[in-house]
């Protein structure tokens, strides 16, 4: 008998099924990856355990005692701590108010006084060897990669008997990836339970001791990592064999510069960037989180203020706002699914021609049946998993949601293809679909700017490589110096060997 | 121990730079003081013999019923939701102390407690079918506006009662030469510091920064909404009963400017409409700025009616302000 079972879980949301009688085991003392992909029932699987959703049916065991967990109280109170992937931190309070949220944290007179968590928190930090946060900032004012972390630390303080890292390592760098594992691992050598979710296989291989695969919301293989081969795995969580991961490079590159950007300058976020983008080419961005990549790609689109030249074909264009770089054909695809780049009540129809209504006008009103041709011949493109082009953003699994919004960037044909982190989060076999999709429109002669915090895919996908580093261009890989090491050299500051 | 030193240093200087931001948008958190402070400076100017306790006691008094509604609305803003049912509370509980109240001091006592009572279990009401039906608080707490002002114009149709001369001189006291109100004032302002740091403060500000994020973390999110709602309700049968010794009679339609106005108080103060962001220090400003432009007008030889043009272009100031500190701080980091 397993430490914790879930048996015969069943769950529906609207009539869609996302788990039926699933059961799952995890022990004390192991790291236990959940696979599957998006949409298998990893995340249900996970929020029942966490108490945000509870189960239609089904029985939850740990240590043989049953648990019911009716809201994330319970789950809090049973010694389970969730690392939540679309994290769970509150923007207004402070990284030590987050951290110690839940009621022990209170000191005399029921208070949550500022010197004691400030003085938990450190200790926290030594602990946990991080050394790079201050217990008084604002969670809203750190970039993702930090609130990551916190909501780490925030449910190992807890010392939970379980921890769930949900796609804890997306928006981390290599360094605080391995700090993660090691965390994890630290954690079983006492005897606790980890479950790891993550769709990077070199972790799962690096960090875990089990693994359990989900398919359409069933539990279809249990096995020791040792005794488990990658393809098999693979083709269990898609109930196909897949192959040719990474697409073929081919070379698509011609003379035109479509994108040209000179001394460009973001406040003091980016400095003395000059890139070059020809038509056909897919540059990458690389480097450690929050090397001012996000400031680089919104400066670019027009978000943010930038100082500098831009030149768009040869022409000197001037981009103070997101319409203005649509008007010169740049587009945006943002990471964010949920909040940047999708209207998540919105139809995919409505997401999909959001950015183009001036191409569907028909008098003063909107054509129904351009947006009609449209949609549908995106939807066919992408592949786009759905009942039809009415169908609500919401209930798209995640590897369709961002479909969709690469769709929409498409839609409006832009030449210039901002894509920033858009694999983040996203299953293996939609992965493989836009990298495909990346390199057919870099065919048809679209220039593409392509940031990933995956150096597998810059190695794989792009033509040439810049890597970000504080702010700067750090380095610039072109074909033949394009490898992981260079990418990893450049990371840390160094310079790169030819 | 190398390492621990440069665990130190690092921490240091993080401290260092978060403590120029913090002082960043303290500056900026000190406007609606600085405003209060200088329309009193004109004041002053204009009027030198004002610098006084008594007139002082005087306005406080004059503010105090706004500035109990605004608290609780500002708590209720915090918690990112809104109460407009102030305004039918402070009529009802109005209408019914200046009618009904008894002139022992048994009956006084009763009467207030039953009143308060009344308040809160009107706020509690709000509450409950604010958290249960998750639709708008702005609609629930319209339709409750409207009903329990509607109970107020059937107890007391038009202005009258009259309330017992024990009643009004208890509120309006002086101890000390130093009117009541500024003591309840300062009361509050203390249980307030305390408040903000307990269980319950610290879930107000979660659910109102991200209400999904609170509920994940183990806050009762739906507890927290029936105890500021509660709260509110009390606060402004509070207000209610004090308007009633101020004016020393009972109006029916009395609450309804306080609807208005303790939200003005609220975003002047520097609580944010949104949710998370706030306090109740501000608010008192807030609402004694309310008050005073009106007598700087006064002296200033101005008509009062361009008090209500004063009150809104400082409403749109204070919310500039609070958007372009928000900038600042958002540009001395990467997001």
């Amino acid at each position: 008998m397993a430490d914790l079972e879930l048996i015969k879980v069943s769950k529906s949301f609207k009539g869609t099924r996302a788990l039926f009688e699933a059961d799952f085991n995890a022990n004390r003392g192991e790291v236990h990856a959940l696979l599957g992909e998006n949409g298998a029932g990893k995340s249900t699987l996970l929020k029942i355990l966490s108490g945000a959703v509870r189960p239609d049916s089904g029985e939850i065991r740990l240590f043989g005692k049953p648990l019911r967990l009716r809201k994330p109280y319970d789950a809090i109170e049973a010694g389970i701590a969730t690392v939540y992937q679309e994290l769970s931190l509150i923007p207004d309070l402070s990284v030590s108010q987050n951290i110690f949220l839940d009621r022990n944290a209170m000191t005399r007179f029921g208070i949550y006084s500022k010197p004691e968590l400030r003085k938990r928190s450190l200790e926290l930090f030594a602990r946990e060897d991080v050394d790079d946060f201050d217990p008084d900032s604002m969670v809203r004012d750190l970039p993702l990669a930090k609130r990551q972390v916190v909501e780490i630390l925030k449910a190992v303080s807890r010392n939970p008997e379980i921890l769930i890292l949900d796609e804890a390592t997306s928006a981390l760098s290599e360094q605080r990836v391995k700090w993660l594992l090691n965390l994890a691992r630290k954690k079983a050598d006492e005897g606790k339970i980890v479950i790891f979710i993550s769709h990077r296989m070199s972790e799962i291989k690096d960090g875990c001791d089990r693994l359990t695969i989900f398919r359409n919301g069933q539990n279809v293989g249990e096995m020791g990592m040792g005794e488990c081969d990658m393809d098999e795995i693979i083709s269990l969580m898609l109930g196909r064999a897949i192959a040719g991961y990474f697409p073929e490079k081919s070379a698509s590159i011609r003379e035109e510069i479509a994108f040209e950007a000179i001394n460009l300058r973001v406040g003091r976020q980016l400095r003395d960037i000059s890139l070059r983008l020809r038509s056909g080419e897919v540059l990458g961005v690389g480097g450690l989180a929050g090397q001012g990549q996000l400031a680089l790609f919104l400066g670019l689109f027009g978000v943010y203020r930038t100082e500098g030249e831009i030149r768009v074909r040869g022409q000197k264009v001037r981009i103070r706002n997101p319409r203005d770089s649509i008007r010169h054909g740049i587009a945006l695809v943002p990471e964010d699914r949920a909040t940047q780049g999708l209207i998540l009540p919105f139809s995919i129809a409505h997401n999909l021609t959001l950015a183009m209504l001036k191409k569907l006008r028909w008098g003063c009103f909107l054509s129904k049946r351009i947006e009609g041709e449209v949609v549908r011949e995106f939807m066919k493109r992408l592949e786009i998993r759905a009942e039809g082009p009415s169908t609500i953003a919401m209930n798209l699994s995640g590897g369709n949601q961002q479909k969709v919004i690469l769709a929409k960037s498409l839609a409006f044909g832009p030449k210039v293809l901002l894509m920033y982190d858009i694999t983040r989060g996203v299953d293996i076999g939609t992965k493989k679909e836009i990298f495909n999709l990346i390199r057919e429109l870099a065919k048809d002669g679209n220039a593409v700017l392509f940031y990933s915090t995956d150096m597998d895919e810059l190695v794989n996908v792009c033509d040439e490589v810049l890597v970000m580093h504080d702010g700067k261009i750090g380095a610039f890989l072109e074909k033949d110096q394009l490898t992981k090491e260079n990418i990893m050299v450049a990371s840390m500051g160094g310079r790169s060997m030819a | 121990m190398e390492k621990g030193h440069r665990l130190s240093r690092a921490t240091r200087t993080r401290s260092a730079r978060g403590r120029i931001i913090g002082a960043k948008v303290g500056i900026i958190s000190v406007v609606p003081y600085a405003v209060l402070l200088a329309i009193y400076g004109v004041i002053l100017f204009l009027q030198p013999k004002l610098f006084s306790l008594d007139w002082l006691g005087l306005k406080t008094n004059d503010a105090m019923a706004l500035i109990l509604v605004s608290i609780g609305q500002t708590v209720v803003m915090i918690q990112g939701g809104i109460d407009l049912s102030v305004g039918g509370i402070v009529c009802v509980t109005n209408s019914i102390a200046a009618l009904y109240m008894p002139g022992s001091l048994t009956g006084i006592l009763l009467m207030s407690l039953s009143v308060l009572i009344l308040g809160t279990a009107i706020g509690l009401l709000n509450g409950v079918v604010i958290a249960r039906t998750r639709l708008q608080p702005f609609i629930i707490t319209l339709a409750s506006w409207s009903i329990w002002g509607g109970v107020a114009l059937s107890i007391l149709p038009i202005d009258g009662g009259e309330p017992p001369k024990d009643f009004i001189n208890g509120l309006l006291a002086r101890p000390m030469g130093i009117s009541l109100s500024l003591f309840a004032i300062l009361a509050l302002i203390l249980v307030w510091l305390y408040v903000k740091k307990t269980r319950f403060g610290v879930s107000v500000y979660a659910v109102g920064s991200s209400e999904k994020a609170a509920n994940l973390n183990g806050i009762g999110v739906g507890r927290t909404k029936l105890q500021v709602y509660a709260l509110s309700g009390f606060l402004a049968a509070s207000a209610g009963l004090f308007r009633t010794a101020q004016v020393a009679s009972g109006s029916p339609l009395a609450g309804n400017s306080f609807i208005m106005t303790s939200i003005v108080a609220a975003v002047i103060g520097g609580t944010s409409l949104s949710g998370g962001k706030g306090g109740i220090v501000g608010t008192i400003a807030g609402a004694f700025i309310l008050k005073l432009i009106a007598d700087m007008l006064v002296f200033l030889g101005v008509s009062t009616y361009w008090s209500t043009l004063c009150q809104g272009s400082l409403l749109i100031f204070a919310v500039v302000m609070s958007s372009v500190a928000e900038m600042a701080k958002r540009k001395g980091f990467e997001l």
